[in-house]
């Protein structure tokens, strides 16, 4: 069985890596759920702390000229970000 | 409802600024900038002595420009006691007495003396000099003195527009304090008064008692210093509007300044007073984005009532025809808007020269060791891109409310938030210059990010990052203050190793296939 993980795993855990950082949000995250305006409403200090959280969660680090607005956008464009992140993780080189 | 704990430094970068209901939003009014650009303790680290003695190179090999102003600045980090809210960076003035403050003193001529007898600053006019803090006004006066002295002695101060001093009434009422300044060409003074409510004063730890302010601004008036200025506060937690009104009728009726700044409540993380507020502890009226923009209104109407109606800059009111040479050209740190040239002195003082920024030592221990060694007290410095330096004028023009377009070298590179502000009705634009209307002016701050460059926004980000993973606070200057513990370290998720062992053994072989 593959180690690599589908962009919906994906989406599963950062619903839990949130639940866990962000108890007292309520919002149904969906793929398309914004994580600034609307939607998640993370601040910028919560958009750093979800990322530190994740890069516990799989053991990684991300450089931080990819913090950017866009790959932040939705739960989607992020967890497509860490499928090409965890993707050069498993590539055998 | 509490003001969102949000660094405005950062707050363009998770705006929609160009959404005029985002941009007036009560929550999301930010600070005005007053450093740009922003230096970095993880990204512009100058730890390699051969990388520092390049980057100050042109200390000894080439002389300013004479086009530029200077404004000195001077740092003194002590304070009498510490105000709950306050996180600028500072430093007991009770650790720092005799022989130690006599050390600090030493440290602080021989860094006059180093940066003044450069081939850079020599015969250089200086424009304007200004003391900050901290609270300057807590240093002994033979110490105060000796610096003064020195500073006289060392620069050119045959053009300058003035020597400012921000004080506390603690310092500042002692016998012969304002005196000694005076004589030693002090012609400002400047200190907060904050708010007259004896128990907001209390639930802030401010120490000096409103008599001490009401003898101090005596004191000053009494002395003929040219200008008085006095801070009030708005937004402060238990400060409604009737006790706004008060402190307005005192500040302007009874200590009468000549001039009158204005600073919005920030609740910056991590401060004691912020820790109070989270806790429940300030159980009054709190805080609140939209107690802050009426009380903004509150206070510009108040102030023109009582005669303080010309507004110099976005946070300065007088009530004099002619307030004359005062350094408010000099407010974003020299030359007015392009505000390119400030020589920083003493701890965690910044300095901007042309392209370079840098910073020195915050910790006063480390600073003073390497001034006596001889070594330039820097911690971190980077060189700006022309794109950042030119962005200067426009980021900094809110603070002074309007811009000369003769003044900026491109201005068609801000077109599209030229019109942007013009069409929603925060600036005027005519042929010579770009002003801000009163709701521009109400949105200052936020006009500022506007202009921030993307590249300084990207490094804003990371900023963020790197002092959260190194577990320091971003939001404090302040060393010795209280270090941030990022929400992540108070409840680390698992790790994904971790939830597959938390798992019980049957559990995959009984879940469903996923479809």
């Amino acid at each position: 069985m593959s180690d690599r993980k589908t962009r919906a795993d994906i989406e599963d855990d950062l619903r839990k890596v949130i639940a866990e950082i962000f108890p007292h949000q309520r919002v149904e995250l969906s793929s398309g759920t914004p994580l600034f305006n609307g939607g998640l409403s993370l601040n910028s200090t919560q958009m750093i702390e979800l990322t530190l959280a994740f890069e516990t969660f799989y053991d990684i680090e991300l450089e931080p000229e990819l913090l950017t607005v866009e790959n932040f956008a939705t739960l989607g464009s992020l967890s497509e970000l860490l499928e090409e992140l965890l993707d050069d993780e498993v590539s055998p080189v | 409802m509490t003001t969102q704990v949000e660094n405005p430094f950062m707050l363009g970068l998770d705006s929609n600024f160009y959404l005029k209901d985002e941009f007036e939003s009560p929550e999301k009014r930010t600070n005005v900038t007053w450093f740009y650009p922003k230096i970095c303790a993880f990204q512009d680290a100058l730890d390699d002595e051969a990388q520092k003695a390049e980057y100050f190179s042109f200390l000894d090999r080439q002389s300013h420009p004479e086009q530029t102003d200077i404004l000195l600045y001077f740092h003194i980090p002590f304070c009498e006691a510490f105000c709950n809210f306050c996180a600028c960076f500072k430093e007991s003035a009770a650790k720092y007495q005799g022989e130690r403050q006599k050390r600090f003193v030493q440290a602080m001529v021989k860094e006059i003396e180093r940066n003044a007898r450069s081939k850079y600053f020599r015969g250089t006019k200086i424009k304007y000099v200004q003391f900050g803090g901290g609270t300057p006004s807590a240093l002994e006066q033979d110490s105060m003195a000796t610096i003064l002295e020195a500073v006289h002695r060392e620069f050119d101060l045959s053009e300058v527009d003035g020597i400012s001093l921000e004080g506390s009434p603690l310092g500042l009422s002692k016998d012969g304090y304002i005196e000694m300044l005076k004589s030693l060409g002090i012609t400002r003074i400047s200190f907060g008064v904050q708010t007259l409510d004896p128990e907001i004063r209390k639930k802030l730890t401010i120490k000096a008692t409103v008599e001490q302010v009401h003898q101090t601004a005596e004191n000053i008036r009494k002395a003929g210093i040219r200008t008085f200025a006095l801070d009030l506060m708005y937004n402060l937690p238990g400060q409604d509007d009737e006790v706004l009104a008060k402190d307005l009728q005192g500040i302007c009726a009874e200590l009468r300044p000549s001039f009158v700044q204005t600073y919005r409540f920030n609740q910056w993380e991590g401060t004691r007073l912020d820790q109070q507020i989270r806790a429940g502890k300030v159980a009054d009226v709190k805080p609140s984005g939209a107690i802050e923009r009426e009380q903004y209104r509150q206070i510009k109407d108040g102030l023109a009532a009582y005669g303080y109606d010309k507004q110099l800059l976005i946070n300065f009111f007088t009530r004099l025809d002619d307030p004359g040479e005062i350094g408010l050209n000099h407010a974003c740190g020299g030359n007015g808007y392009r505000a390119s040239y400030t020589l920083g002195i003493g701890p965690a003082a910044e300095n901007y020269m042309g392209e370079r920024s840098y910073r020195n030592h915050t910790d006063v221990e480390r600073w003073m060791r390497e001034v006596e060694a001889g070594i330039i007290p820097i911690e971190q410095g980077r060189i700006c891109s022309e794109d950042e330096v030119e962005n200067r004028v426009m980021v900094f023009f809110p603070v002074f409310g309007t811009v000369k377009k003769a003044d900026v070298a491109n201005l068609e590179k801000y077109r599209r938030e030229i019109d942007w502000l013009v069409e929603g009705g925060y600036a005027v634009e005519t042929d010579e210059e770009v002003t801000l209307t009163e709701v521009g002016r109400e949105n200052a701050g936020n006009i500022a990010f506007l202009f921030y460059s993307d590249e300084e926004k990207a490094r804003a980000r990371r900023t963020m990052y790197l002092s959260l993973k190194n577990k320091r606070n971003p939001f404090h200057q302040d060393a010795q203050n209280i270090p941030r513990t990022p929400l992540f370290l108070q409840t680390r998720p698992k790790t994904a190793e971790e939830v597959t062992a938390a798992k019980p053994q049957d559990e995959g072989a009984a879940a469903p296939e996923r479809s």
